[in-house]
């Protein structure tokens, strides 16, 4: 790129549109012949929001089938985001200048946007090239597009056929990859025969995991079970121990009525844990008491942490008698305070738990707990200690019954006490930081997430722990800093998989492909991603920060399309794709996300679904856009959802009150609606009242939601002019919310002294509950100091608020 | 129930159960992707079983993934071999054999064509106790100690040894091996630094 387009870029970068144009126009007289000056001239008025315009001047380029890829690429962006097949620019100029460069560049850019169907019309004209690697790509795109939701019925039929039909023409494959790749396609065909066939015999020659699966499996579809049967037979003779093995050598030997051979079988190889999990399977599928063989099993397993999840899945069978599984337990042989006993007695404390059996109550987990509490004295510091899901039961069974501020507290001492020993128990800690967040103490919560030294794709799946509600819990900038840090992760992500996905294709490593796009494409339209977004450019509208409000902009607007989408598609490459790990947290008992708790606003609030960031995209989209056509058109989709109670679901009083109010108040503007001026109106003499506790996230977050909606406001009316009856009456309605905020700021310089006064009122309760109901269990705490480290967190969040 | 499956770019958005251990390293994407595509085969996981009702076809339970391994191929020559770059299991499944299983398997899958190495490395810290123990049940033992290895690259002496940031690096020998000449005894007294250690 010359240095004088390079300017042409920093100018669209800094929003100077005017002065962009005018370069590209100049550059235009300059180079007539240029397709790419009029492509960028399509791109700066596309950028600018002159959509009209834009397409106007691409059609016409279009229509005149320009063939050089840097052009074609400026005219995709503008394609793409206004919905026409673009891929169509790149069809007809190969039809008419075909060369492998531009063919390169289409498949090239199909790659950086994670475009299936893409590839696999770039693919079709590999296929007609006369190189092996060519015809691989062209049967491999088809067998990605074959897997696609939105392609007919026709095509989902016809791709793999193709492929099929390009593979069989370069036979004999000459690799695990081309063999995989064939397998691939020929299974999506139901050529499940021909299949194993291939695959075996490679199989022969040369050991490849992937294949060995995909031969079970074909074989399994086939219904071939005396091959399945004699292939799986053979893995375990040759001594291997897989799960997936002994299961399809189960099931096939059933089929052909070997229940002996297969008992016998399994009875003479090693004892191992699927060896006895199989005897389990066995059992169960014919339809016996299953009694003996998870005796059985418990003999050997019962003191390991997989007991529980391995046996879950049998606990409520009826050919299951659980107390006989337990009467093999020795009591004695739980009193002792060794390793061993203490995971026997976790496991059946669990499956008591799940069985609804006898299950122990609080005052049972914290001496469960206190009895092994000196295993800890001696454990590695990086091992793991079992004794903690006593603690995270009790907590549980705590939140459960009820989910008071004085609860909460309890349940952060309980576990407080626990990471200072065992400091690297993640579980505890993702327990901590929900509880702090819930509390308003974010630097807690951050000081606990930090420890867990979460990166990279953990920040997606994770981060949610911390960004949830950053703009309400630390408004300032550090909290910006933060979700500018989580963000980072997904731009470095992108160059990442795009180049290590051309590098898979390069290097043929096609069985990793797939797998590759769907994680970059997952990355790229997360949900997390997108909510953080939505947090950032709240902070940034409080904080009065442009780049961070534009950025936020930026990809609202790339992911409007996805939201609004009223196809049930759901192809990753289209969709919002919702990474979050909820699991982890709730890894321990039953493993049973509590529902209880997790439905209880103050702990938790609502999580925020694709349903809130829809709102709020168009809110944040409504309040930037400069055109009203657009504007108005985002408002009437604003009020559907509104008007929709599924979507109301998330939202927090306050939140309501404040989109109710701006949507009346921006029709209002726009319109002069003199009903929406009286909502308005109405509302802005009607605001929510705050929490009365300072320790409570909603105390902030109305403070927040307040400020927001009268700065977003007063933006907009300075935005958008309108005739003198309309501003006057909004002066009206921002005076009235400006009372408000005077008075939440008023009382800001009084809440250090409020915390104070409620911490310390905890601290005396907390310290006689500790006294009462956990020192004879010989667990012991120092409450007031963890009491000391909330005030001062809480003081903290508040403070955020004194300086907006 | 333990199955070895090939592992995925998307396990990574699975992977925190496993990962959340603080000995296990959480890499940059490139880097997990730079291993499935230049190592496909030898990049896989252990999952805890599916299991499936056979009378109806209903799952009864989802795989979870109880562990990993990453490992790769280098060196020239006599020195060509096998790494194990990671090797990790989930806190639940631990004490199963599952990292002896992934090990194995890894030896298996590059003791014959088309890989057919002369030994499999690694590094450890040593203070790693746990592991250590495990890699020498399985037949590694310590070829040499790389002083400093997870340090910030500040010591250039090799005699300045440091629990903290010294790594044992442990070795076994494969069939190709046949006079092992790859292996040695009393590795533990042999230092070396980082830079030293290059294939
Ligand atoms: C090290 C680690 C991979 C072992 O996983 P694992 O599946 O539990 O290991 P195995 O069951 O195969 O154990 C094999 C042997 O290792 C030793 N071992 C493993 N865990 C141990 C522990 N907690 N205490 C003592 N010895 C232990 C034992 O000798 C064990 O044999 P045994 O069970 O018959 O006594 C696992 O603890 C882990 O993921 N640690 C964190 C990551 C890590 O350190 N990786 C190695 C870095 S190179």
């Amino acid at each position: 790129m010359s240095e004088s387009d390079q300017t042409i870029f920093s100018s669209l970068e800094v929003g100077a549109f005017k002065q962009a144009l005018q370069l590209v126009k100049k550059k235009q007289k300059k180079f007539p012949n240029s397709s790419y000056y009029y492509a960028l001239e399509s791109y700066v008025l596309w950028s600018s929001g002159d959509i009209t315009k834009a397409i106007a001047v691409a059609e016409d380029l279009a229509s005149k089938i320009p063939s050089d890829p840097d052009t074609l690429r400026l005219l995709k962006e503008v394609y793409k985001s206004s919905g026409r097949d673009f891929n169509l620019l790149y069809e007809n100029a190969l039809r008419k200048y075909y060369n492998e460069n531009l063919l390169e560049s289409w498949f090239h850019s199909n790659i950086d946007d994670f475009d299936i169907s893409g590839l696999q019309k770039a693919g079709m004209l590999y296929g007609k090239q006369n190189k092996r690697e060519s015809k691989l790509l062209n049967a491999f795109t088809l067998l990605l597009a074959s897997d696609l939701d939105r392609i007919s019925p026709a095509h989902k039929r016809l791709f793999p056929m193709l492929g099929v039909k390009v593979m069989e023409a370069l036979f004999p494959l000459g690799n695990a990859q081309e063999v995989f790749i064939y397998a691939k396609l020929a299974m999506s065909c139901r050529m499940y025969n021909e299949t194993a066939n291939v695959v075996s015999s490679f199989l022969a020659k040369e050991s490849d995991l992937e294949l060995q699966i995909i031969l079970l499996e074909s074989l399994l579809l086939a219904e071939n079970w005396q091959g399945l049967f004699d292939t799986t037979k053979k893995h375990i003779l040759s001594g291997l121990d897989d799960w997936n093995v002994w299961q399809k050598f189960v099931d096939s030997g059933l089929k052909l009525g070997l229940t002996e051979t297969v008992a016998e079988t399994i009875g003479g190889f090693k004892v191992s844990r699927n060896t006895l999990l199989a005897t389990i399977y066995l059992n169960n599928t014919l339809g016996n008491d299953i009694t003996d063989a998870i005796i059985a099993y418990s003999l050997h397993f019962i003191d390991k942490s997989s007991f529980f999840p391995d046996l879950k899945t049998y606990a409520s069978s009826s050919r299951l008698d659980l107390t006989r599984v337990f009467s093999q337990v020795d009591p004695d042989d739980l009193k002792a305070d060794n390793a061993s006993s203490l995971i026997k007695l976790v496991n059946i404390t669990k499956l008591k738990l799940l069985m609804g059996v006898k299950p122990p109550t609080f005052q049972d987990n914290i001496s469960s707990f206190s009895k092994f509490a000196n295993l800890l004295d001696n454990k590695l510091d990086t091992d793991y200690f079992p004794a903690d899901e006593f603690l995270l039961l009790g907590v549980q069974q705590l939140l459960s019954a009820d989910t008071s501020l004085s609860t909460v507290i309890k349940c952060i001492i309980i576990l407080e006490n626990n990471v200072q020993m065992d400091k690297h128990e993640f579980h505890l800690r993702l327990w901590l930081i929900k509880l702090y967040s819930a509390i308003n103490c974010y630097s807690l919560a951050k000081t606990h997430f930090d420890s867990l030294s979460t990166k990279f794709v953990q920040l997606d799946t994770l981060g949610h722990y911390l960004t949830e509600r950053v703009s309400a819990l630390n408004p300032n900038k550090s909290g910006a800093d933060d979700l500018e840090h989580f963000c980072s992760v997904y731009y470095q992500a992108e160059v990442q998989t795009v180049h290590f996905i051309k590098d898979g294709f390069e290097k043929g490593s096609y069985n990793k492909i797939q797998g590759m796009i769907e994680f970059a494409a997952r990355l790229n339209n997360s949900l997390s991603f997108l909510l953080s977004n939505i947090e950032k450019a709240k902070l940034a509208r409080l904080l009065e920060k442009k780049n961070l409000l534009e950025q936020s902009l930026k990809h609202l607007n790339e992911k409007l399309p996805l939201l609004t989408r009223s196809d049930k598609i759901n192809d990753v490459d289209c969709t919002i794709s919702d990474n979050r790990d909820f699991n982890t947290l709730w890894d321990f008992g039953t493993q049973k996300v509590n529902d209880d708790i997790v439905q209880n606003e103050f702990i938790f609030g609502k999580h925020h679904s694709v349903k809130y960031a829809h709102i709020f995209s168009l809110e944040e989209l409504i309040l930037s856009k400069n055109s009203e056509e657009i504007i108005s058109q985002h408002l009437r989709q604003l009020c559907l959802l509104l008007d929709d109670a599924d979507y109301l679901t998330e939202l927090t009083e306050d939140e309501l009150w404040s989109l109710k109010f701006l949507t009346s108040a921006i029709d209002y503007v726009l319109n002069h609606n003199n009903n929406s001026f009286k909502e308005a109106e109405k509302l802005v003499q009607n605001i929510p009242s705050q929490s009365e506790s300072l320790l409570n996230w909603k105390f902030n977050h109305h403070h927040v939601v307040i400020l927001n909606t009268f700065k977003a406001f007063k933006n907009f009316t300075l935005k958008h002019k309108t005739i003198k009856e309309v501003t006057l009456n909004c002066q009206l309605l921002l005076k009235t919310l400006k009372q408000r905020i005077d008075q939440l700021r008023e009382q800001a310089l009084s809440l250090p002294t409020r915390s104070r006064a409620e911490t310390n009122a905890l601290a005396d309760e907390a310290e006689a509950w500790v006294n009462d109901s956990c020192k004879e269990q010989s667990f012991s705490t120092d409450a007031k100091k963890i009491l000391n480290n909330i005030y001062e967190s809480n003081s903290k969040a508040l403070a955020c608020l004194r300086t907006l | 129930m333990t199955s070895i499956k090939p592992f995925q770019a998307t396990d990574l958005f699975d992977i925190n159960p496993v990962n959340l251990d603080v000995l296990t390293e959480n890499y940059q994407p490139f880097f997990y992707l730079q291993y499935l595509v230049d190592w496909p085969p030898l990049f896989f996981k252990s999952v805890s079983g599916s299991v499936i009702d056979s009378s109806n076809g209903s799952i009864l339970r989802n795989d979870v993934m109880s562990g990993y391994m990453m490992g790769k191929t280098e060196g020239k020559a006599k020195e060509w071999h096998t790494h194990i770059t990671a090797v990790t299991v989930n806190p639940t499944y631990r004490r199963l054999g599952l990292a002896s299983f992934l090990c194995e398997h890894l030896d298996q899958a590059t003791d014959q064509e088309p890989y057919n190495t002369y030994f499999v490395d690694l590094f450890v810290r040593v203070t790693n106790k746990l592991a250590i123990s495990m890699y020498h049940k399985l037949g590694y033992s310590v070829y040499r100690r790389v002083v400093g290895y997870y340090g910030d690259g500040s010591n250039e002496n090799r005699n300045k040894l440091d629990d903290n940031h010294d790594a044992f690096d442990m070795r076994k020998s494969q069939t190709r091996d046949v006079k092992k000449e790859t292996v040695r005894e009393n590795g533990e007294k042999v230092n070396v630094l980082p830079y030293e250690v290059v294939f």
